[in-house]
C-alpha cells in the first residue's frame, strides 16, 4: 500500500519533469513592417559607393556589406543579386602591413574574377565605380566604354541586350524600391586632381548636371517604384582631403612647426584654408614642399596633391548647388531624400556612437572611411544603410530594423609583410598606393 | 587496511582530475552523494554515512565504525541561445558529459570522537560554444574546476548534540575561450586563459537531536579566494597588431562564495522520513573577476554582480526494508545573476530540480545508492544585457537550459 503510494509519488513527479524536459521556446521572427512601400524588387543605381568599393577595389567580402545588400538583407530579400568580384578584387585593394609604424601597401590591380558573369538578368545593385551621373542614361557601347574608362562598366552592365543603359537595365527588372545615388565622381575627379582635372565641372556645371538627374528621375518615376535619392557629401569628410594640415608638422610629435613662433605653410601651398591631399605624403617624405625657411630645396608641393582655397570654393560650391537640385527634384518627384551631406560632415565633426564606443573618420584607427581615404569600411557602409532605412522608415511609415552596425566586420585588410618597403611613419607610403587611388578619379 | 584506503585515494585523484566537474546554481555543484542527490539534497539533518563531511560535519559523529563513500555524479547539461535579438537563431552549446565525484572516508573512536576527510568538486563549470557562434567574441569555452580536500574532525557530545569542523585546501583549474575581433582591421582571432592556483577554506556544522524522531542540522560552509596564475596565449592574430595585445602572463582571483545549510528531518510515520533543507549562498561575495596581465599592468574584469541565493530542498524517504530505501524529493535553486551581466559563459537561471533514487545494501558492510535528477531550468529572456557580443551589439536574447544528472555511489560501513 506504502510502496503504491511513494510509487505514484514517483511517478508524479517523472511526469512533471518530462513536462520539464521539452524546449517550449516559442519565438516569433521580428515583425519587419514596410509600410508603404513593397520590398519586392529593389534595384540600386549609383556609382562605387553603391557598389560596395573599398580599400582602392571592389572585391566580394566588401561587396557583401554594400549598403544596398546591407538594406536589402534588411528588407528579407533573398534575391539580390551583385556583380560579385572574389577578393582581392579589382582595382588594387589596398592594405595594412605593419600598424607600429603604419605601412601600407596593395594588391595587384586585377588579382580578382567575377563570380555572378552569367546572371541571365541585369544585377540589383548597378553602383559602376566611377559611374558619373550621365552614365546611367548613355547608351554607348559598354565595352567601348571600358576600354576608355574601367573594366568594371563591361563587367556589370556585360551584355547589350540586358538594356542598352544602366537606366534600362535598372527599370527592365520592374523595380519597386530604387536608390539612386550619383554626382559623387563629378565632384570628386576635380577634387582628386587638386582642380587639375576640370573635365566634369566643364561639362556638367550645375545646370546641365540638374537637367540630366532631372531627366533620369522622370524616368525611373514612369515605374511604381518608390525612390530614394542621396546627396552629395562635402569632401572634408573625407581623411584624404584632411589628413594632412596646411602648415608644415614634424612627423613624429604631429606638431605644428613654429617659427618665429608662427606656423610655416607648405611650399605651394599658399592659404591656411588650402587642402594638402593624401598624394602629398610620399611628396613629403622626400623633402618636397619644406619651405626654404626651414632649409628645404626640392621645391614646391606640385598643384595636383593641393586644393587651393579657391579651388575648394568651387567644388563646395558646385556640391552645395548639385545638392539643392536634388533636393528640389526630389520633392518635386516625391522621392525621399537622404542628406547624407549634413549626417556625414555631422559624423566627421562628432563621430558615430555603437554602444559604447565612437567610431570616427579618422584614417585608418577611425573605422568608418577604408584606406584610400574617400571610401567607406563596411561598418561605414553600415551607416549609411541605416541613413537611408531611417529616410524609408520615416517617409513611407515602415518599419525597417537598422543594421548592427559593430556586428558588421572590421574591414581594413591586413597583408603580410612584402619585401619592397621599409618605411618607418605614418607618412611614408609608397608613392604608388596614392597613385592608385588618383588614378581611380582621373 | 591503510594501504588499501592510500591506493584508492590515488585512484580516485587520478580519476577526478580528467573529469569535468559542472553545472550548478552559479557556477556551483551541489551533488555530493548519490543519497542526497536522490533526495534533493535535502539531508543536512538526515546523513547516514560519511558524506555528513560535505552536507554536515555535526553529523559526523553518529557514524559508526568506519565509512567509506565513492561515486561520482554523471550530469548531462544542455543549453540553448536564441538570438541576439532580434535574431531568433538557436546555438546550443556542445553535448558533454561531466562526472564531479566525491570520496569521504571517516572513522569514530569509542571516544565519541571522529576523523575523517573528504575531496570533492563544490565549484564547478563547463560550457563550450561553437567556435564559429554568434557569441564567440563573448565566449567560446569555460570552464572551471575545483577540489575541496576537507580534513574533518566531528565529536557526538552526548545523543542530543554532535559538533563538527573541517578545514578545506582548495585546487582550482579555469580555461576561458573567446574570439577577438580586430576590428577597424579585418580578420578575428583567439585568446585562451588559462591558470591554476589554490585557496583555503573552514567549515563547520551541528547536529541535534531533540526527539528521536526529529533531527536538526546546521552547517557553514565558509567562502575560498582561489588565487589563479597561468598563460594568456593568442591564436591568428597578425603580426602588425601583437603589439595591441596585452601580455602573455595573467593571474586572477576568484572567490567561491560561503554557504549556510539548515535542515530538519522527521522520522515516525511508518518508515518514512521527511525532510526539509535550506541552502543559503552568498553569491554576493562574487562581483568581479579580474584578470590582470603582467603584473597587473592592464587588467580586464568580468562583471557578475551576483546577489545571495537560496536553495529549498525537499526529499522523502521510504525504507521498505532493512536492505531497500525508496527516495524522491524536489528543490528550488535561485539563480544568483541579475539579467544585464548573465552570460553564455553560465546560461543561468532559476531552476527545478525532480529526484527520485533508491539504495540498496547489498550485504551488511557493502552498500550502492542510486539517485537521478532531472534540473529544468526555467527560460530566461534578457532584454538589457550589459555583455556586447560585438561593438555596442548587446546580446540580448532567449536562454533555455536542463540537464540530466546520475549519481551512483557506493559505501562500505565496517
Amino acid at each position: 500500500m506504502k510502496i503504491r503510494i511513494m510509487a505514484t509519488g514517483i511517478m508524479l513527479i517523472l511526469l512533471l519533469g518530462f513536462w520539464g524536459c521539452q524546449d517550449y521556446s516559442e519565438l516569433d521572427p521580428p515583425a519587419l513592417d514596410p509600410g508603404e512601400i513593397n520590398p519586392d524588387v529593389y534595384v540600386a543605381i549609383g556609382n562605387s559607393l553603391t557598389a560596395g568599393y573599398q580599400n582602392n577595389a571592389l572585391y566580394e567580402s566588401s561587396q557583401r556589406y554594400s549598403f544596398p545588400a546591407l538594406i536589402a538583407n534588411q528588407l528579407g530579400i533573398v534575391d539580390f543579386e551583385q556583380p560579385l568580384i572574389s577578393d582581392p578584387g579589382i582595382g588594387g585593394r589596398l592594405k595594412l602591413t605593419s600598424l607600429f609604424p603604419p605601412i601600407i601597401e596593395f594588391d595587384p590591380v586585377d588579382a580578382g574574377q567575377p563570380l555572378n558573369l552569367n546572371l541571365d538578368r541585369p544585377y540589383n545593385n548597378l553602383g559602376i565605380p566611377e559611374a558619373l551621373l550621365f552614365d546611367a542614361i548613355d547608351d554607348t557601347d559598354f565595352q567601348e566604354k571600358s576600354d576608355e574608362r574601367n573594366v568594371f562598366f563591361a563587367l556589370i552592365l556585360r551584355d547589350q541586350s540586358l538594356g542598352n543603359s544602366v537606366l534600362e537595365q535598372a527599370l527592365s527588372l520592374s523595380p519597386t524600391l530604387v536608390t539612386l545615388w550619383l554626382g559623387n565622381i563629378e565632384i570628386l575627379a576635380y577634387a582628386t586632381s587638386g582642380g587639375q582635372n576640370r573635365q566634369t565641372f566643364q561639362a556638367f556645371p550645375p545646370h546641365i548636371f540638374l537637367a540630366i538627374y532631372g531627366q533620369v528621375s522622370q524616368t525611373i518615376n514612369q515605374t511604381d517604384a518608390n525612390v530614394v535619392v542621396a546627396n552629395i557629401p562635402d569632401i572634408r569628410t573625407m581623411p584624404f582631403f584632411t589628413l594632412i594640415p596646411p602648415f608644415v608638422v614634424d612627423f613624429d610629435t604631429n606638431e605644428l612647426i613654429l617659427v618665429d613662433g608662427a606656423p610655416v605653410l607648405w611650399d605651394g601651398v599658399t592659404s591656411p584654408d588650402d587642402l594638402v591631399l593624401l598624394p602629398a605624403l610620399p611628396l613629403i617624405q622626400t623633402g618636397v614642399g619644406i619651405p626654404p625657411v626651414l632649409e628645404g630645396d626640392k621645391g614646391p608641393l606640385p598643384p595636383e596633391v593641393v586644393l587651393s582655397a579657391a579651388q575648394l570654393d568651387m567644388v563646395i560650391d558646385y556640391t552645395n548647388r548639385y545638392n539643392q537640385g536634388i533636393e528640389e527634384i526630389a520633392t518635386d518627384f516625391g522621392f525621399a531624400l537622404m542628406d547624407i551631406h549634413s549626417s556625414f560632415s555631422n559624423i566627421a565633426q562628432h563621430g558615430y556612437i555603437v554602444g559604447s564606443d565612437t567610431l570616427t573618420t579618422d584614417y585608418v584607427t577611425g573605422g568608418i572611411i577604408s584606406l584610400d581615404g574617400i571610401h567607406p569600411t563596411s561598418r561605414g557602409y553600415a551607416i549609411i544603410a541605416n541613413l537611408m532605412i531611417d529616410v524609408i522608415n520615416d517617409q513611407w511609415n515602415a518599419n525597417i530594423p537598422n543594421v548592427s552596425v559593430g556586428a558588421i566586420p572590421g574591414s581594413i585588410p591586413l597583408g603580410k609583410k612584402g619585401e619592397q618597403l621599409s618605411l618607418k611613419e605614418l607618412f611614408n607610403i609608397d608613392p604608388n598606393v596614392y597613385n592608385e587611388v588618383k588614378e581611380f578619379f582621373k | 587496511m591503510e594501504n588499501n584506503f592510500k591506493t584508492i585515494l590515488i585512484v580516485f585523484i587520478i580519476y577526478t582530475c580528467t573529469a569535468l566537474p559542472g553545472f550548478g546554481g552559479g557556477f556551483q555543484v551541489n551533488e555530493h552523494g548519490a543519497r542526497g542527490t536522490a533526495l534533493a539534497g535535502a539531508v543536512f539533518a538526515s546523513i547516514q554515512d560519511a558524506s555528513a563531511i560535505y552536507f554536515n560535519p555535526g553529523a559526523l559523529g553518529y557514524i559508526d565504525g568506519t565509512s567509506i563513500v565513492l561515486g561520482s555524479t554523471l550530469i548531462f547539461p544542455d543549453a540553448k541561445f536564441r538570438g541576439p535579438a532580434p535574431s531568433i537563431d538557436e546555438t546550443s552549446i556542445e553535448k558533454r558529459m561531466f562526472y564531479p565525484s566525491v570520496l569521504y572516508a571517516s572513522h569514530t573512536l569509542q571516544n565519541r570522537l571522529s576523523l575523517g576527510i573528504g575531496v570533492f568538486n563544490p565549484y564547478g563549470l563547463g560550457t563550450r560554444w561553437p567556435s564559429d557562434w554568434v557569441g564567440r567574441f563573448v565566449a567560446i569555452e569555460s570552464t572551471l574546476r575545483t577540489f575541496f580536500i576537507n580534513p574533518t574532525v566531528a565529536y557526538k557530545i552526548n545523543e542530543y548534540v554532535g559538533i563538527g569542523v573541517g578545514l578545506n585546501y582548495v585546487i582550482g583549474t579555469v580555461e576561458l575561450t573567446q574570439a577577438l575581433s580586430f576590428a577597424p582591421f579585418s580578420g578575428e582571432g583567439t585568446v585562451n586563459l588559462s591558470g591554476s592556483g589554490t585557496g583555503f577554506g573552514w567549515n563547520v556544522g551541528v547536529y541535534l537531536t531533540p526527539d528521536p524522531n526529529v533531527t536538526i542540522g546546521l552547517a557553514y560552509r565558509s567562502s575560498a579566494e582561489v588565487d589563479f596564475e597561468g598563460d594568456a596565449e593568442y591564436l591568428d592574430v597578425p603580426p602588425q597588431l601583437i603589439e595591441l595585445l596585452p601580455g602573455n602572463e595573467v593571474s586572477t582571483a576568484v572567490v567561491l562564495p560561503a554557504n549556510l545549510h539548515a535542515g530538519i528531518s522527521f522520522k515516525g510515520i511508518e518508515n518514512f522520513t521527511i525532510n526539509f533543507g535550506y541552502q543559503y549562498v552568498f553569491w554576493g561575495e562574487v562581483e568581479e573577476i579580474v584578470i590582470e596581465f603582467d603584473d597587473g599592468e592592464e587588467t580586464e574584469s568580468l562583471d557578475l554582480n551576483y546577489s545571495d541565493g537560496y536553495i529549498i530542498r525537499f526529499g522523502i524517504e521510504y525504507q521498505v526494508n532493512p536492505e531497500f530505501a525508496l527516495r524522491a524529493g524536489y528543490l528550488f535553486d535561485s539563480n544568483p545573476t541579475p539579467d544585464e551581466y548573465l552570460t553564455p559563459r553560465l546560461p543561468d537561471s532559476d531552476r527545478h530540480g525532480f529526484t527520485f533514487g533508491l539504495g540498496y545494501n547489498i550485504t551488511e558492510t557493502f552498500g550502492v545508492d542510486i539517485g537521478y535528477m532531472f534540473l529544468r531550468f526555467v527560460e530566461r529572456t534578457i532584454e538589457n544585457s550589459n555583455i556586447e557580443f560585438a561593438l555596442g551589439a548587446p546580446m540580448n536574447g532567449r536562454y533555455n537550459a536542463s540537464a540530466n544528472l546520475l549519481a551512483v555511489n557506493f559505501r562500505f560501513n565496517f
